[in-house]
């Protein structure tokens, strides 16, 4: 509703400039990306052993605009990427009629999330300096900063959604040096994105990115794009997320703080992309005297070939909760991308994936693997 | 670029800062009163009740649980929430099994925790507790399909989690096959599902007067482990084995523990059970040696390939921890804290006063700020000189004692003492910086 809300204002503001200003611009853009999948647990209960089927299909539409110059807007939404079982009914169950419910019966529906990837105000008085404001990824890793279509795998790494994902409501400062050379970012946002963030806590965001580029302008895009000389990137970034936790009465319990960091490096030369990531988290409260560390690191590496065949290879690792009971994670994914239409404006336009992917939780001894294959249409 | 290293270090606070010191003690958190007195306050010579608490435990999203036996030989446990607050006590309803005489523990301690939920074992009764709501629940209280009121004879303090499911392994009977001490059914047991998914029938089938001494968890080799005696061919037979996550029984290990007489148990007026119970729980060291505690103030030690009820060295002991893979028995020695450690052949090497239990002590003199969590908004309380809420020391307890964090465990100690019918004694939980000798 308010998303509606939102698009609406945004698309009345657009038509006023239109009006008003010859500048004004809008232009959109969208992908559709079905996806077949096949996984298999051999582990896990019977039910959840094999999972084959058409899931996590998306599709993808933005509208991005100049209203004025120095106003520009972009929205994104999405839609089947992120659904949930919704619970539609529930009654209670006494199987034996001695007045305690034994079990409760639920019916659940599937029901979509958060469609609404990004919904951002940019205000741009200069080329090097602006200011986005509203719903978008928090710029915490080098991966946070590709938009999904530019991924060189289907999804993002496993450790870099075990730190950060999604998006969330802020506002970030963003400026470009010496020709992109230099990328930095600041911001504050709410802290929805972190996976700690509930509704009895508050507490501000804090973020922080620096992005080097010394040989020149080296986008976040993980496809083809980079078909030319060397390109180096180092980044790192910084979240800190102090809040207090309230009781149902509402009154302070916790003062908890919550950092994270994230060291990048990137190489792209004629066609070979090459990126890792090192990502650390440390949370300290006030209560508890329990650190809550976590580390974990990627690689990933693909090489645009002639034919449009691009082969690509990932490996992953997350430790969470390091100072009581370790629990550790490793991702392996390996496939291979094919742009049948090299020459369309942007090769990534038309994208086929296909990609074995696998997760071993070392220490629960639990591992599944999966093949998925996918079209991505991009406009 | 040296700038944000120091920014980073400085945000992070390096790489082990909020952990505690040896015996050093973190925010205590006051959450109730319970009846009996400390056991240091108990004399012989009172009426009052000694306080039978368990170690606390603690579940991955860092809500503690704490677990009481009442004097009214049942029990009710308590859950301190990872962001505050504590919930008033569940009793989860269990009777005492069959057969339980004076002495007897009648809770046996906590199977594990998980992301939000705690396990254990009580009476007769198998246990959830959630660390959300603070709700108890017996897990397998009757047969899904007879609907025949199931007792719980043992169940393994080893929860085996993966993200699709969490089980344990049990054994479990009916309610008129456990008086007569029949053979129980080994099953495993869905902790999500709350029903066993698989069982097997006790082997030797022919077996008499089955009586579980104790049981024990090996999380490193992902084991459970039951000591048990039976009668077989007019011979009483002691033995342990060891289940994996299956619930195949991995390892049968010969025991030697008291006479190999057979027990008469069938008669209309039976003897008490012949031999003595394990006090706590079994641990095992990374070396594959398994020791617990015995009722008669033995210490019963094995490895995979048998062991037997040895004598304990000349010092109190009490207690058993584990450490880096080490087993320690603990107890105390010219009043002051000591421990010794168990070896590969079972007996106890010579003994170490243990600092960190006595500097856990030295650290509850004088005035101690605790925060009274019973109401909200808590507030800060003083307590002058609070004393350790179980055993005679701190982290002296034949229970398996929890990783809080890292060198650090849960603790529990009393504070003023009210009297009304029953003494009650005010309790706070805290976590406290351990190390072993």
């Amino acid at each position: 509703m308010m998303t509606g809300l939102l698009f609406s204002v945004v698309l009345c503001l657009s038509g006023t400039a239109n009006a008003a200003d010859k500048a004004a611009l809008i232009r959109t853009h969208g992908y559709v990306t079905p996806r077949f999948q096949a996984v298999f647990r051999p582990e896990a209960r019977p039910v959840d052993q094999s999972r084959v089927g058409m899931t996590k299909s998306k599709a993808g539409l933005i509208f991005a605009g100049r209203i004025v110059p120095v106003w520009q807007f972009n929205i994104h939404f999405v839609v089947g990427d992120d659904t949930f079982a919704a619970l539609t009914s529930a009654e209670p169950i006494d199987e034996d009629n001695d007045g305690v419910t034994d079990s409760v019966y639920t019916t659940t529906e599937p029901a979509i999330g958060n469609m609404v990837v990004e919904s951002t105000v940019t205000y741009k008085p200069r080329d090097a300096i602006n200011l986005k404001i509203g719903r978008m990824r928090i710029p915490f890793t080098s991966q946070a900063q590709s938009p999904n279509t530019d991924l060189m795998f289907p999804e993002r790494s496993g450790p870099n959604e075990t730190f950060l994902r999604g998006s969330d409501m802020g506002a970030l400062v963003l400026t470009n040096l010496l020709d992109n050379r230099i990328q930095a970012s600041t911001g504050l946002f709410n802290g929805t994105s972190t996976n700690v963030f509930k509704t009895k806590h508050q507490g501000v965001l804090y973020t922080g990115r620096v992005d080097l580029n010394p040989l020149g302008a080296f986008g976040f895009s993980e496809t083809s794009e980079w078909a030319g000389p060397l390109l180096v990137g180092v980044g790192a970034g910084l979240i800190h997320n102090p809040y207090t936790a309230y009781d149902s009465a509402g009154y302070p319990t916790v003062s908890v703080t919550d950092t994270r960091y994230s060291i990048s490096g990137r190489v792209s030369f004629y066609g070979l992309y090459v990126v890792g990531e090192y990502l650390r988290r440390q949370q300290l409260d006030s209560m508890s005297s329990r650190p809550q560390w976590g580390d974990g690191w990627y690689g990933q590496a693909g090489w645009h070939l002639p034919l449009g065949f691009e082969p690509m290879f990932r490996m992953g690792e997350a430790t969470v909760d390091s100072s009581f009971d370790p629990r550790k994670t490793r991702w392996i994914d390996a496939g291979l991308n094919f742009y049948p239409a090299p020459k369309a404006k942007r090769a990534d336009q038309v994208k086929i994936t296909i990609h074995y992917l696998s997760e071993n939780r070392v220490d629960e001894g639990e591992r599944a693997q999966g093949l998925s294959s996918q079209v991505q249409l991009s406009w | 670029m040296r700038a944000s290293i120091l920014l980073v270090l400085l945000a992070t606070g390096g790489c082990k800062s909020g952990t505690l010191e040896s015996g050093e003690w973190g925010k205590l958190r006051y959450f109730g009163e319970l009846v009996g007195v400390a056991p240091l306050l108990d004399t012989d010579d009172d009426l009052q009740l000694p306080l039978v608490l368990i170690p606390p435990v603690s579940d991955r999203n860092g809500n503690v649980y704490v677990l009481h036996q009442r004097t009214t030989n049942d029990s009710a446990v308590y859950v301190g929430q990872a962001l505050g607050g504590w919930s008033r006590g569940c009793p989860p309803g269990e009777e005492p099994l069959p057969h339980t005489v004076d002495g007897d523990a009648y809770v046996h301690g906590f199977l594990g925790t998980a992301d939000n939920t705690a396990w254990f074992w009580a009476g007769d009764a198998l246990v959830q507790v959630s660390g959300e709501t603070g709700e108890c629940k017996q897990v397998l209280d009757k047969d899904p399909l007879t609907l025949t009121d199931l007792r719980v004879m043992a169940a393994l303090p080893y929860i085996h989690e993966t993200p699709a499911r969490r089980t344990l392994n049990a054994w479990v009977q009916g309610a008129n096959d456990a008086e007569s001490r029949l053979p129980p059914t080994q099953v495993v047991v869905d902790l999500d599902l709350r029903r066993y998914v698989s069982y097997a029938s006790f082997e030797p089938a022919v077996a008499t007067c089955i009586d579980v001494l104790g049981v024990g968890g090996d999380p490193a080799e992902s084991e459970g482990i039951v000591v048990f005696a039976y009668n077989l061919d007019d011979v009483r037979v002691a033995e342990a084995r060891t289940l994996n996550p299956q619930g195949v029984t991995t390892r049968r290990i010969p025991l030697e523990i008291g006479s190999t007489e057979p027990f008469l148990c069938d008669d209309r007026t039976p003897e008490d059970t012949p031999e003595p119970k394990i006090l706590g729980q079994i641990q095992a060291s990374d070396s594959g040696v398994y020791a617990g505690l015995l009722s008669n103030g033995q210490l019963l030690s094995f490895t995979a390939g048998g062991g037997s009820a040895k004598d304990l060295p000349n010092f109190d002991v009490q207690g058993m921890v584990k450490d880096g893979g080490t087993l320690w028995v603990t107890g105390t020695a010219e009043d002051r804290p000591v421990a010794g450690e168990v070896l590969q052949s079972g007996e106890i090497s010579s003994i170490i006063r243990w600092k960190s239990s006595e500097q856990a002590a030295a650290n509850l003199q004088g005035k101690v700020e605790i925060l009274d969590e019973r109401y909200s908004p808590a507030e800060p309380v003083d307590w002058s000189s609070p004393i350790t809420a179980i055993g005679t020391w701190p982290f002296i307890t034949p229970y398996p004692l929890d990783t809080y964090a890292i060198e650090t465990t849960g603790w529990l100690i009393a504070g003023p003492s009210f009297e009304s019918v029953h003494v009650r004694t005010a309790l706070a939980f805290g976590p406290v910086g351990m190390t072993v000798p």
